[in-house]
């Protein structure tokens, strides 16, 4: 009883979730009040207070505004306005109907298809291809010809020649979903085919089948009005297409016998074709863009701010290091908030060195990264800061400017290889490109000998040039990134997660030849990674960032051995240790903290096994531990640190 | 020779396409009501004209034997004669196809051109003002009904503005030959161009700006911008020829769509083409000609599915035949 | 395909620029062109082996000459009259019938058209049953004593033959050249494409589904026409049709494209337009199954024409242009019995008579079901939209069943509806009562048969004398509206757009029983000659 409650709360739950999503564009907000309005009118129009549709009144072609007709009369002295309702009721009809019987169709043999797979998949696949061949609107135009044109045959119809589209939508939603977990566990739990299918699979890929019904609806309604046209249209029923061609012959006499069916019949289809798309923002959330909305404040300006306010002469101030970023501050724009994804960072180091970036995803590491070679999405903005590298301001600098520091001094490798390179272009000509791109006088062989010495500089046989992306193999690929960063001998480079996604083997492989590349051409490596063990085994000096912050930072030695910051030392400790015990590999129970609008306390509190009243209350400051080590904890130089994970986490 | 052997593969799977489509044609016409020897027996015919008409069309036959003959006629290459005019079907489909085909690549080409234009413009504002609200406009561009545009662009351009003809394909006793012949065309051609084109322009804009959306929301734009390429030569270099693949692979629909918008557009600007040849073959239940027609029509889209396909692969290397 | 596409954008992007207007070349000035449309494009430009839909018709009326022809309308004194014949003469016994050819016609080749030409028609059509065959059924034999005389045996005497004849001429009955086709078939070879007639135009071209340019004949035995040249375009859509003849690019719209009758009034003060409004001998009624259940019952269907008000009908779907009408027969025809009369509109008795015949309201206040069908001309569409409410109103479940054109003849094949919506043609020639009302005559749908009145026709075929004819009738029409298994509504209207000055129209008075048929544009002149 209460695990079917839970079920229900949850599914309520999710409905809600879906309902919030859905309807937060403004567009789909408007086409489900037309959509209802329409639909209310068409439901109770029997009991509306409007003369019969089929009425004939007094004056045929009274124009609009006729006392007693709103909308005027047509050739017949038929009230408009009635038959205008009485439309939406067939036009809703045809909608629903046409779309139901297509869908029915299409969830069956689609499922049908995808579920049993070999020769049932072979056979009704090659069904679904030939009649998407056939072109349905004739097959419609004949079936309706042929056999008279009833409003039931010509619903019948729609239906039955627009099946094979869901169908494949279908068929393609239960491969997907016939190797999820839950379905394999089900089967082995015993559930038969059938019991799968309907409980499990079915219910699960309709989604993109309603959204799909959805525009169907919407082109059924034209596919009446299109044979009303042709004359094919059922007379004994009042219907939008059916009123719009009998109004084209009385054009000149009464416009309005065919505006009005034809602004309700606009006004309907858009709205099922927009909210076919709104369901589709919701199925695939990618494609709604992201962006500031423009009521939103900066968040530097309000008064009771935790930010600090800019620094004076923060850009005259020369840096004695060769790399430092102070106080940038980087927030994203989410719905009315500010998310405060990297909040007052500063970090520094010298030349050859490398710097470890540690934390968990979504701790705001990634996004530094973005800060600093100037890709922030849309709804990013960097509202504070200073990068200086070899002593020149680079964040606040026009891009032109940028432009000359971007790769030639400064270059990037992004996570997930396969994603960060062109699909569509084998991988030498990328490099080219991009080498062309920044010495534009240079040839092309210039640049293909550039990118030739390259790939034997990160092994890669040259042959591999002309190889797209997808032919090549994970470590290959994370090779060409690795030679692209290095295309123009920057004296930084900032990997970001280089080596995830790859097998621990190759994993050690590249970060070996990353140290060495390093070494050879005295590089500079911000490394960027929620792993831990590799800042342990190429840092110098690692960095640890939580919600926003860095919350510790010193030489990787001290801070594995000894960090003095809760947070660390549950994320390192949690390593084999370079030197002392082993400890058991645990993950940081809790969830990680966004940092949405304004923050009180320390951010780790939740999850933090010391936290206090004082932590829950006030912003602990970067205590320094030792020259170059400092934490932000408040209890950063008392012993109960080290006891923080006593009692096991 | 791989690619040989997916081309004859992919020509063969015509042929099921084939055989439904005259089935399918056959059992309807057969099982509806109508005739199409009462059509032809003209006015008040005596008994004796309509057993002559059903003897010489072949009528009378049982229907697998009607089907068999004709089924033999296809094998050879022979679509049969019109019930009505008499004439080979091929060379009647012939007559028409040039103008449906000048109607529905015109306006393909253009519209997919123009919608491909736009949406990537958009896509570049996503989100503004004129972004949703140029959305939502190509929403009601498609769904408008395509009779009624025609005929309201007739009232406008040709009927108060007398900027083009009303309807026609050419001016009778016109110009036949050469530039002025092309000219003449062209003039008739604009209205049901911009009345067919407007649907898949506005499709075309859609799938254009979100492909484009998407591809830019790809890792390895992010690559490129760090890199250093600018915002432009991103969007027209990079990011147009990988959101081209979702473009060409709705080609092949839309060329359906196409033509079932050419038989409203040729009905209201009485264009000769073959979507109205289709229509009159159905009302005069001319067998043959519904049946050729159907058959060329199927073809049409397989052959614009297939050509996608060859498109889609010369565009995409991951693909294999 | 790139060149093609690029054709392709060189001409949308010429046409864009906006070059086009001046391609079209105007005609030399003294050129008369006379352009109409047509619903749908001709089928062949061979007449004759089979019926036609729109375009065919037209065509063939100026391509080719009939024996004899006939004109619209019943507006007294329409009668059949020679086409190729110049005259005619039927023997006393009525069976023989001597034809005179014009001596100067000849083909469009030159050839004379001789009395071989027609034999050879007519034959020919007899043995392939072609539908002229229908009009020729009475044939016994057919000789030629000279090259310019064609007599015609017919086994008994037939009033109507002539006129019925004549009036399938508009249709087909056209008489083909011997020497050109000889013994090939009609329905093949290079005549489809390339047709010789005897017509006052000969063809010129025909682009498929466009137009077909048809040029004065130099020879033609009547003198050459006063236009120029005809062009039949081919425009399915009603609403551009109207369009290009407001635009002027269409002179003559003939009463299949005549825009609603709403709009007549504005037509009308129009001084470009004339409207012509032309009689007919059609009427438009509605035909009742006499098979069906409860139809089957005479107080039914008297009940069914007191529901019918012909002026609503009239004034909300004709524009009180058409003429209602309760005789069974034409208002203007001397045959008409004007002592009957089918009931006139009064619900009340329609209701109560439907209680004497048993049919109380029953479930949803229903008495009965009936299923309505009409062919879909738009006069017929829009009569049943009112007829069905009116129906409604007495009790009547009516339904409007549609059909297309060729489902609604297969109705009418089967005799299977059990209501209709149709034209009754009484003409040209009285005889059409035998057509349409006699025991099996080719017209009746309706089941209906009537001994007593199947005497009276066959009586009122083989006398010619005139009172005798008028006094048969006029009993077979008071057994009609005794019976009624038709109930009459209408007397049809043809409204006719022409653009003004132009004259000889076949629905125009200037065409009056020289237009040489329905469609034949011969006796038509421009403005001001
Ligand atoms: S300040 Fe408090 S809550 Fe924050 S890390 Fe230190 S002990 Fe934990």
């Amino acid at each position: 009883m209460q695990k079917l409650h839970n079920e229900w709360k949850e599914r309520q739950q999710r409905f809600q979730k879906f309902w919030r999503s859905f309807t937060h564009d403004r567009t789909t907000r408007i086409s489900l009040v037309i959509i209802a309005i329409v639909t209310l009118l068409a439901v109770t129009a029997p009991w509306l207070p409007i003369p019969d549709p089929m009425a004939f009144t007094q004056n045929q072609y009274s124009p609009p505004g006729t006392p007693g007709h709103l909308l005027g009369t047509d050739n017949f002295a038929r009230d408009m306005l009635s038959r205008v309702i009485w439309g939406g009721r067939v036009g809703l009809t045809v909608a629903v109907v046409s779309a139901g019987i297509s869908i029915t169709i299409g969830i069956l043999i689609g499922s049908l298809a995808g579920f049993f797979g070999g020769w049932i998949d072979d056979v009704l696949s090659r069904v679904i291809d030939i009649f998407l061949m056939i072109p349905a609107f004739f097959l419609a135009l004949l079936i309706v010809a042929l056999f008279g044109p009833s409003i039931l045959l010509i619903m019948v119809v729609i239906g039955v020649t627009t099946w094979p589209r869901p169908a494949r939508i279908m068929r393609s939603q239960v491969l997907t979903l016939k190797s999820r977990t839950y379905v394999q566990a089900a089967r082995t739990a015993g559930a038969s085919s059938s019991q799968l299918l309907a409980f499990h699979i079915i219910p699960n890929g309709i989604p993109p089948v309603i959204t799909n019904a959805t525009l169907l609806m919407g082109s059924a309604i034209i596919v009446e009005a299109g044979l009303s046209f042709l004359g094919l249209g059922d007379p004994s029923v009042v219907s939008w297409g059916r009123m719009i061609s009998a109004g084209q012959s009385h054009l000149r006499l009464a416009p309005w016998m065919s505006i009005f069916p034809g602004i309700a019949m606009l006004l309907v289809v858009c709205a099922f074709n927009l909210i076919g798309d709104g369901l589709n923002y919701v199925i695939n959330p990618h494609s709604r863009e992201r962006k500031i909305d423009p009521g939103l404040e900066n968040p530097l300006i309000k008064p009771n701010q935790i930010a600090k306010p800019n620094k004076e002469n923060d850009s005259t101030q020369t840096p004695n290091s060769f790399f430092e970023i102070s106080d940038l501050t980087m927030y994203y724009a989410l719905q009315r908030n500010w998310v405060r994804a990297v909040d007052n960072v500063s970090l520094k180091m010298q030349k050859g060195s490398s710097l470890g970036l540690v934390g968990e995803s979504g701790c705001g590491k990634t996004s530094i990264g973005l800060s600093l070679i100037r890709v922030l999405p849309a709804n990013a903005r960097i509202f504070d800061g200073n990068v200086f590298l070899d002593g020149k301001e680079i964040l606040n600098v026009p891009d032109r400017e940028f432009q000359r520091v971007r790769w030639n001094q400064m270059s990037m490798i992004f996570q997930s290889a396969m994603n960060a390179l062109n699909p569509v272009a084998p991988v030498g000509k990328q490099l080219i490109d991009a080498y062309q791109l920044h010495r534009p006088r240079a040839s092309k062989k210039e640049g293909r000998l550039r990118v030739e010495e390259l790939f034997d500089l990160v092994n890669i046989p040259q042959s591999r040039m002309r190889s797209y992306p997808h032919e090549l193999s994970g470590g290959m690929r994370q090779r060409v990134m690795i030679a692209l960063a290095l295309l123009l001998e920057p004296d930084l480079i900032i990997a970001d997660e280089p080596t995830t996604a790859l097998d621990v083997l190759i994993q050690d492989q590249i970060l070996y030849e990353l140290d060495l590349l390093k070494e050879k051409m005295n590089l500079s490596l911000v490394l960027i990674t929620h792993d831990a063990s590799v800042v342990a085994e190429s840092c110098d000096r690692t960095a640890v960032m939580y919600a926003g912050q860095i919350v510790e930072e010193g030489p990787s030695m001290v801070l594995f051995e000894d960090g003095r910051h809760p947070y660390t030392r549950g994320l390192l400790g949690s390593l084999p240790s370079l030197t002392g015990p082993k400890h058991e590999l645990v993950t940081i129970p809790g969830e990680s903290f966004t940092p949405v609008g304004e923050v009180l306390g320390c951010r780790f509190t939740a999850r933090c096994p010391l936290a206090t009243d004082l932590c829950r209350h006030v912003d602990p400051p970067e205590i320094m531990v030792t020259d170059d080590h400092w934490s932000r904890c408040h209890y950063a130089l008392e012993d109960i640190i080290e006891s923080a994970w006593a009692g096991g986490r | 020779m791989r690619f040989s052997r997916y081309l004859i593969r992919r020509i063969l799977q015509l042929l099921p396409v084939i055989l439904v489509v005259i089935v399918l044609n056959f059992v309807l016409l057969h099982l509806a009501p109508g005739d199409a020897a009462l059509r032809l027996a003209g006015e008040d015919p005596n008994p004796a004209v309509l057993e002559a008409i059903r003897e010489r069309y072949g009528l009378d036959l049982p229907l697998h034997q009607q089907l068999w003959i004709y089924l033999g006629r296809v094998a050879r290459g022979d679509l049969g004669e019109s019930l009505m005019a008499r004439r080979s079907v091929i060379g009647i489909i012939g007559d028409r196809a040039g103008a449906t085909i000048l109607l529905a690549v015109t306006s393909l080409f253009l519209g997919s051109t123009l919608g491909i234009f736009l949406g990537t413009l958009l896509s570049a504002r996503a989100g503004s003002r004129i972004d949703i609200s140029s959305s939502v406009t190509a929403v009601v561009g498609y769904s408008i009904p395509v009779f009624w545009l025609g005929i309201m662009l007739i009232l406008f351009f040709s009927i108060r503005l007398q900027w083009f003809p009303v309807s026609g394909m050419f001016t009778i006793l016109g110009p036949r030959t050469g530039i002025p012949r092309l000219l003449d065309v062209g003039h008739h051609l604009i209205l049901p161009v911009l009345t067919l084109m407007v649907a898949s322009t506005a499709q075309y804009l859609r799938l254009a700006r979100t492909s484009v959306l998407q591809v830019l929301n790809e890792d390895f734009i992010m690559t490129l911008k760090a890199v250093g390429f600018s915002r432009r030569a991103v969007l027209v270099k990079y990011a147009l020829r990988n959101a081209a693949l979702p473009i060409v692979s709705m080609l092949g629909l839309q060329l359906g769509i196409v033509l079932t918008g050419a038989v409203l557009t040729e009905t209201v600007f009485s264009w000769p083409g073959l979507g109205r040849l289709v229509y009159e073959g159905i009302m005069n239940r001319d067998t043959p000609v519904i049946m050729g027609a159907f058959i060329i029509m199927s073809i049409a889209v397989a052959l614009a599915s297939l050509l996608t396909d060859l498109v889609y692969a010369a565009l995409d290397p991951r693909v294999k035949y | 395909m790139g060149r093609w596409l690029g054709i392709l954008f060189l001409i949308s992007v010429l046409a864009v620029a906006g070059c086009g207007p001046q391609a079209a070349v105007p005609p030399p000035e003294e050129e008369v062109i006379l352009t109409y449309a047509v619903q749908n494009d001709a089928e062949t430009m061979s007449p004759n082996t089979h019926g036609q839909r729109g375009g065919g018709y037209v065509v063939f009326a100026n391509l080719y000459s009939a024996l004899m022809t006939l004109d619209w309308g019943i507006t007294v004194g329409t009668t059949h009259y020679g086409d190729l014949a110049e005259t005619w003469d039927v023997d006393p016994t009525g069976q023989l019938y001597t034809f005179n050819l014009y001596q100067n016609a000849v083909w469009h080749d030159g050839e004379p058209v001789t009395s071989a030409d027609v034999k050879y028609t007519y034959e020919r059509m007899i043995d392939r049953n072609y539908p002229f065959s229908t009009f020729l059924a009475d044939v016994k034999e057919i000789s030629t004593p000279d090259d310019h005389t064609v007599v015609i045996e017919l086994t008994e005497p037939n009033v109507a033959f002539l006129p019925m004849m004549a009036q399938a001429a508009n249709w087909y009955g056209k008489i083909m050249p011997k020497h050109v086709w000889g013994d090939g078939e009609w329905d093949e070879g290079p005549g489809m494409e390339n047709p010789i007639g005897s017509g006052p135009f000969k063809f010129a071209e025909w682009e498929k589904g466009s137009y077909v340019v048809l040029e004065a004949f130099d020879d033609y035995f009547r003198g050459r026409a006063d236009v120029d040249k005809v062009i039949v375009r081919t425009m399915p859509e009603a609403t551009i049709v109207q369009s290009e003849f407001r635009a002027g690019n269409i002179e003559w719209l003939p009463n299949q494209f005549s825009p609603a009758f709403g709009e007549i009034d504005e037509y009308r003060a129009d001084p470009d337009v004339e409207v012509v409004e032309t009689g007919s001998h059609y009427n438009y009624d509605v035909w009742i199954n006499v098979a069906h259940e409860p139809l089957n019952d005479p107080r039914v269907r008297h009940a069914i024409a007191y529901a019918i008000n012909a002026d609503e009908i009239n004034q909300l779907a004709f524009s009180n242009v058409w003429i209602p009408c309760r005789y069974a027969g034409l208002p203007l025809s001397q045959f008409t019995n004007k002592n009957v009369e089918f009931p006139a509109f009064d619900p009340d008795r329609a209701e109560e008579l439907f209680e004497e015949a048993g049919l109380p309201r029953g479930a949803g206040g229903w008495r009965f079901d009936l299923e309505l069908i009409e062919p879909g001309f738009s006069t017929t569409t829009a009569m049943a939209e009112i007829l069905v409410e009116q129906f409604k109103a007495v009790g009547i479940n009516a339904r409007w069943i549609p059909t297309d054109h060729t489902i609604y003849g297969e109705y009418l094949d089967q005799k299977n509806y059990q209501m209709t919506i149709y034209y009754t043609r009484y003409g040209p020639d009285p005889d059409a009562y035998r057509e349409h009302f006699a025991t099996g005559g080719p017209r009746v749908s309706n089941n209906y048969s009537n001994p007593q009145l199947d005497e009276l026709a066959a009586a009122a075929r083989v006398t010619t004398d005139l009172d005798e004819r008028i006094r048969l009738y006029g009993e077979i029409q008071e057994i009609i509206v005794q019976d009624a298994p038709i109930v009459s509504i209408f007397n049809e209207v043809k409204v006719t757009l022409v653009e003004t000055g132009w004259t000889g129209f076949a629905e125009q008075e200037s065409g009056f029983n020289q237009s040489l048929g329905w469609s034949c544009v011969y006796n038509v002149k421009p403005p001001n000659r």
